[in-house]
């Protein structure tokens, strides 16, 4: 594994998964742990290091925290070199009964 | 028998109306603790990240989970950050003391042993703290509450947190000599001065 590459985890796999089916604008990292089951604890480290090896990117989400009167959610997405390597992952990782929708 | 049965229900009553009314602010004091551990330039990403995520989590205990979670993932972010520096400075020398080691490698188990251990004793001086600020908030304003219920239980949580730290600190010591990492590494936010001094300052 290069040095730079996160490491392939079944919570790794189920938030790659689950990004990888996510709306064009992103998923927060509330919305992830609601969807896959993974505690913050783990789904924030994951995150980080998946965005660090540039799998993911992430901005803030376009609203005025004031006029909401909240504070503003990250969005997450799986950038073009993510996917790839997502995919890359997903086949050798999952059995073909098991692969995701876009692999099938 | 019934009697006692009765003021036991009642106190147990008290008991949860009162941690349930301290559950939100106990899990905002956690996501500080935990933001304050991080690596300075992502304070305020992680500070306001994880108050959207707290907010869109629906229940207090849930809440309080997900806030421990938190600082869970603090310490593993700047565990992460920290490895990464060195790394960089370190190159090929630091990739032959850690990731040989494996996923399943001692050193790993070690340092997630060392974290989660870190991360409870911090959670548990978080308890000690709120204990403490209702204590003192309830002298200052005369409020009737238990004083001594409470004494008793800032002075029990102060003194758990403080073995669990030593506990900790031996088991770091013992660690970085097996596998070779710096106990400096996984320095902690807890005070053990201000817990003797909050045990000191209840008589």
């Amino acid at each position: 594994m290069a040095p730079n590459e996160p490491r392939i985890t079944g919570p790794t796999l189920k938030i790659i998964g689950q990004l990888m089916s996510a709306p064009l604008k992103g998923l927060s990292g509330a919305d992830v742990a609601k969807a896959t089951g993974v505690a913050s604890g783990t789904l924030y480290p994951v995150l980080f290091r998946l965005e660090k090896a540039g799998w993911l990117e992430s901005e803030w989400e376009s609203v005025d925290p004031s006029e909401v009167g909240r504070p503003r959610r990250r969005l997450y997405r799986v950038t073009s070199v993510g996917a790839e390597k997502s995919r890359a992952v997903f086949r050798e990782f999952i059995p073909s009964v098991a692969r995701p929708a876009w692999e099938l | 028998m019934g009697i006692v049965t009765l003021i036991d229900a009642v106190i147990a009553k008290l008991v949860a109306d009162e941690i349930k009314a301290r559950l939100p602010r106990l899990s905002r004091s956690i996501i500080k603790c935990a933001v304050g551990r991080l690596p300075v330039e992502q304070r305020a990403r992680y500070g306001e990240e994880w108050e959207a995520h707290l907010l869109a989590t629906d229940g207090d205990l849930s809440q309080l989970v997900c806030s421990v979670g938190f600082l869970h993932a603090a310490l593993r972010i700047t565990a992460a950050e920290g490895r990464k520096a060195r790394g960089s400075r370190v190159g090929a020398e630091k990739s032959k003391s850690s990731e040989l080691a494996g996923p399943e490698g001692g050193i790993t188990q070690a340092r997630k042993l060392v974290v989660e251990m870190l991360a409870k004793n911090e959670a548990q001086q978080a308890i000690t703290e709120e204990f403490m600020s209702k204590l003192q908030s309830a002298k200052e304003s005369g409020k009737r509450i238990d004083k001594e219920w409470m004494k008793k239980q800032v002075r029990a949580q102060a003194g758990m947190t403080l073995e669990a730290m030593e506990q900790t600190r031996q088991l770091v010591i013992s660690l970085s000599g097996v596998y070779n990492f710096d106990p400096a590494e996984f320095a902690s936010e807890v005070d053990p001065d201000r817990l003797r001094d909050m045990i000191n300052g209840l008589d």
